[in-house]
């Protein structure tokens, strides 16, 4: 018996040297072609499409998706078991206990030395390959349970991709061996790029003799029946569970001579093969050799509801690999296994990798009859149009991250949702979210006016600018807004109390929003020109940092401070109170003459209820109302220098945080740095105080207003007058 | 089929290759279950920092005393009026685990304003020595505690007997002030204990609960303006006027009976010292120049002396 020569010569091209001295008599098993495949399936265990059983050096490499994700129960496309010497007497216990039919049995046999010198294939369900011959070193791996069960026992698995060669990941695995029988899974499917019709597949062995079991080899080749080789066994698969196999054939090559040394294959040993298996369920009804196919006897196909027509000279006439019977079966089954797009494969798209190994597509038998064809190069579904190719890249891209995109995608629409219905407004506005509702400006009208007093047109301007703006940030953060008209104040009889209202306000307004903690008092001439700023975010998120509480900083009244009454307690001693931005009740900014109360914060509490309560006070005001010029603003000044129990609930502001002055106030200069407006750092807010007295309070708001106007424009109002700026200049 | 060529090999390979990739460092139900772990902690011990920790902001160390007795004392009272004094109130403290307090007049700058003022100063001294101690209790150097076994706490300032007690809906000042006290107060949330006499609020003898509030009422009271103003009866004038003029104060305020608090030796009989009353004060022994405070003081103090000796054995 000589084994089918165009078989070997064939891999001996493949391998080469390229596995080393130490592995000659194996060298003609390379890794990538041995086509020795085994059918398995199970239910959450293995499932191997394929077992490519390769033989190096004890070696068997498996074939197993790159994608770790199909390594622990999707179809196995490359991956490799190693050291099956090593862990070869499980696989014996293994195939024992194993009663189920099966499908396709390698077989391996191991030298003295424990390497594995040998496998076979047995795609039928019966017969124990020349168990007799070698008793103790045949090994056999049934069906769809043998990698089951040699991974059961952690067997390594090393997944490699065959185009980058880079292992991807690794890993044991623990697996269960099924216990249904193979029909009811779910993985038949699996099968699908092996099934070929009964008949069409034949499997050729060369087997040596027991003697020589240095050096045992199995190949297989589809079945030709013009070209087979009387010493070789030819089985046809019957029924789709049947492994495939395909073998090489490749008579032009030249490898002649090492195909010289195979040993020859005796047929006796197989005869006594078949004479001592008296425990195989389907002995080998065939003298000569080879093994029983009680398979073959099926009268049909077992499995796939597909139609079970057959598929005559598929494979006639040509060379076969084990790609190009894939890409058959492929073609056979109406698509390629890797890129059809319905079914099992779109379904875990995401799940194979793109780098999967690709055939020639389906359809052409010449294209698949090379295994070898040099400068090839990768089928490329759009003939390597490169924009084509970056399409469908990008397209894969996006595929694969579909769900992200979607995520994205929502998350955008979501903002837009949110900003372009009044949803932000009631978000900014809700207590526990925006918390604007906490806030309340207070905006004093008629300031001054008195109901007797005459109100020009300018009055009436600045008055509607100033309402205006200051609506317009209320409703963009959710503020509350109370304008207040002081021209109704004048319920005191007692004329002396007049324009003291300033305390009576902050009080209503406090009663009218009892959920309000800070209240902003503006003058009726301020001009809020950053509507961008929220409160909070400018001044209230970092109170402690925005504020000061030692009025040393800047002390324009010259304020002994801390207080010098030593019997008095450590806190009020100190002087920053507690330091905690918690107690800062009062935040008042100072201009160059002390106390600025055109624009200050006052907090919800009871410090709060005192200080307005003991503000305003008969016999003070008896005493000094000659002297305070400006009233509430003056007895809060003189409050805070005698009575030691403000200091601890007051903070200062910096003056350009929530009141900066146009140039005409304070000094005529109107350069200085801690007191008038800047226009390049952006201050929140002007405060065109004491206008009225000899200033043009319209001609300041007016140019704010427009500054403001100008310095907040959208992008698209920028662009505009850009471009009217350039038709002007030209 | 495109394997790929296994890298070359060892004839003698390991039994095992090595894994690359070593087993995580917390398994995933591991990881779970501490993190569990974790949250509950954490969860445990943010609930017991909201139990317990609400008590540590305002931790009041053991051992502080539930009042301060305060007695301003002129330094120019003769020596055996003094010791009198300071030996009523110490006793009286002693008794039920308070500290007695005697600055003189003398020791606060008043700018001019009458001695009396520096009543004010001295109490708002007493919560700056006492910081966690509630009570407050100002008696004028002319009274004397006649019956050390009363404690302010169930005397006085129970909630629920101050509100037995307290004078509500009556005019500040008798006896046609337009200011009444307020009708509903609740006891707990009273600051300010103190009687009327005919003429008005009786300053001699007054219970203040220490805390933000008596800040702000002591420094409004003690305003320089007021001193300067030149009440006619000084700081008791000044009381009557922010009593009066401001709701905060007002509302912290309860009156009680004359004789719970401040019993009179002299004037009507609703308010006059009787046997087993707390104070006996011999109010205006001081202001008026034809009285002799030690000499009047002389047979309540000689009975006080039994009541304490009494108590002794």
């Amino acid at each position: 018996m000589t084994p089918p020569s165009g078989a070997f010569e064939g891999r001996l091209d493949a391998v080469g040297d390229d596995f080393g001295e130490a592995n000659d008599r194996l060298h003609f098993f390379p890794a990538d072609v041995i086509p020795l495949h085994v059918v398995a399936g199970g239910k959450g265990g293995m499932e191997f499409a394929a077992l490519a059983t390769v033989l190096v050096a004890g070696e068997a490499w498996l074939g197993a998706a790159p994608h770790r994700k199909l390594a622990s129960n999707t179809l196995a496309f490359m991956c490799s078991l190693t050291h099956i010497a090593e862990s070869s007497y499980r696989m014996q216990r293994c195939a024992c206990d194993i009663q189920e039919p099966t499908h396709a049995r390698i077989a391996f046999s191991f030298n003295e030395e424990g390497i594995c010198v040998s496998t076979e294939l047995d795609p039928s369900n019966g017969s124990r390959p020349n168990g007799h011959v070698l008793p103790r070193r045949w090994f056999l791996i049934e069906g769809r349970t043998a990698a089951g069960c040699a991974l059961r026992y952690f067997v390594y698995i090393v997944m490699s991709s065959s185009e980058s060669r880079r292992v991807f990941r690794s890993r044991y695995f623990q697996v269960r061996i099924p216990t249904r029988p193979a029909r009811r899974l779910p993985f038949a499917l699996l099968l699908l790029p092996l099934r070929l019709g009964a008949g069409d597949l034949s499997i050729e062995h060369a087997h040596t003799t027991p003697t020589n079991n240095q050096l045992s080899t199995l190949a297989f080749s589809q079945a030709e029946p013009a070209a087979a080789n009387s010493t070789s066994r030819r089985r046809t698969l019957s029924g789709s569970h049947a492994a495939l196999t395909a073998s090489f054939r490749d008579p032009t090559q030249p490898h002649v001579d090492t195909l010289k040394h195979l040993p020859t294959i005796r047929s006796d040993s197989w005869d006594e093969t078949t004479d001592h298996m008296s425990l195989s369920r389907t002995p080998s009804p065939q003298p000569g050799g080879g093994w029983a196919s009680s398979g073959l006897s099926s009268p049909a196909p077992r499995s796939r509801g597909t139609s079970p027509k057959k598929y005559p000279n598929l494979n006639g006439g040509h060379n076969v690999t084990w790609a190009s019977a894939q890409a058959r079966s492929a073609q056979i089954n109406g698509a390629s296994a890797y890129s059809n797009q319905g079914g099992f494969f779109s379904r875990h798209m995401r799940t194979l990798s793109a780098s999967l190994p690709r055939f020639n597509g389906g359809g052409h038998d010449d294209r698949f009859a090379e295994k070898e064809k040099l400068g090839r190069g990768r089928w490329q579904a759009n003939g390597g149009n490169t924009w084509g190719n970056l399409a469908s890249r990008f397209g894969r891209i996006f595929w694969r991250l579909r769900l992200r995109f979607a995520l994205v995608l929502a998350f955008i629409l979501c903002v837009i949702v949110f900003y372009a219905t009044p949803l932000h407004y009631w978000y900014r506005r809700t207590s526990w979210l925006g918390g604007g509702s906490k806030y309340v400006v207070i905006l004093a009208a008629n300031m001054g006016g008195g109901v007797m007093e005459w109100k020009g047109a300018r009055e009436w301007a600045i008055e509607r600018d100033s309402v205006r703006n200051k609506k317009k940030y209320v409703a963009n953060w959710g503020y509350e807004l109370e304008i207040v008209d002081m021209s109704t104040k004048k319920r005191y009889a007692h004329e002396w109390r007049e324009s003291w209202e300033k305390v009576d306000t902050i009080r209503n307004a406090m009663r009218k929003y009892p959920n309000a903690e800070w209240f902003w008092w503006l003058d009726l001439n301020t001009f809020i020109m950053e509507p961008t700023y929220s409160l909070q975010s400018h001044i209230f998120n970092d109170l402690g940092h925005n504020t000061y509480r030692d009025i040393n900083d800047y002390n324009p009244l010259n304020i002994s401070h801390p207080p010098h009454q030593t019997w008095l307690d450590p806190e009020t001693l100190s002087p920053v109170g507690d330091g905690k931005p918690g107690s800062i009740n009062l935040i008042v900014p100072q201009d160059c003459g002390g106390f600025n109360l055109g624009s200050f914060f006052v907090r919800r509490s009871a410090f709060t209820d005192r200080l307005l309560d003991i503000w305003w006070d008969p016999v003070g005001y008896e005493q000094k109302h000659m002297e305070w010029e400006h009233k509430e603003q003056d007895a809060l000044e003189y409050m805070y220098a005698n009575q030691p129990w403000v200091r601890s609930h007051v903070a200062f502001i910096p003056q350009r945080k929530i009141n900066s002055f146009p140039p005409g106030a304070c000094g005529d200069n109107g350069d200085d740095p801690h007191i008038h407006y800047k226009e390049a750092e952006r201050d929140f807010m002007v405060n065109m105080a004491g206008c009225e007295w000899g200033r043009d309070c319209w001609g300041e708001m007016y140019n704010y207003r427009q500054l403001s106007n100008r310095l907040n424009r959208s992008r698209w109002e920028k662009f505009k007058d850009w471009v009217s700026d350039r038709t002007k200049k030209h | 089929m495109h394997f790929a060529f296994p890298p070359r090999k060892s004839s003698n390979p390991p039994p095992y290759a090595a894994r690359s990739s070593r087993s995580p460092f917390l398994r995933r139900s591991k990881a779970q279950s501490l993190a569990l772990l974790a949250l509950g902690a954490i969860a445990f011990i943010w609930l017991l920092s909201k139990l317990f920790g609400g008590s540590s902001s305002n931790y009041i160390p053991p051992g502080t005393p539930r009042a301060v007795v305060i007695t301003t004392i002129d330094p120019k009272l003769s020596e055996s009026y003094k010791e009198a004094i300071i030996a009523n109130r110490r006793h009286y403290a002693s008794r039920h685990g308070y500290v007695a307090f005697f600055p003189n007049t003398t020791d606060y700058p008043l700018d001019g304003a009458p001695q009396s003022w520096s009543t004010i100063p001295a109490l708002r001294h007493a919560m700056t020595l006492y910081p966690h101690t509630p009570y407050l209790f100002y008696l004028t150097s002319t009274a004397l505690i006649m019956n050390p076994s009363i404690s302010l706490d169930t005397h006085i300032m129970e909630p629920r007997r101050l509100e037995s007690l307290m004078i509500v809906d009556k005019p500040v000042v008798p006896p046609d002030s337009v200011i009444k006290t307020f009708p509903h107060l609740k006891g707990e949330r009273i600051d300010f204990v103190l009687s009327q006499d005919k003429e008005g609020l009786a300053g001699g003898s007054m219970i203040v609960r220490s805390g933000d509030w008596a800040k702000y009422f002591l420094d409004a009271w003690f305003d320089p303006l007021y001193r300067s103003y030149n009440f006619q009866k000084a700081e008791g004038h000044a009381l009557e006027h922010i009593v009066q003029w401001h709701g905060t104060i007002l509302a912290k305020l309860a009156l009680v009976p004359q004789r719970i608090l401040n019993s009179y030796t002299t004037g009507p009989a609703d308010g006059t010292y009787q046997e087993g009353d707390f104070v006996a004060n011999f109010h205006g022994c001081q202001r008026d120049s034809a009285r002799d405070c030690e000499q009047e003081m002389q047979p309540l103090l000689t009975r006080w002396r039994e009541i304490r000796d009494r108590e002794r054995r």
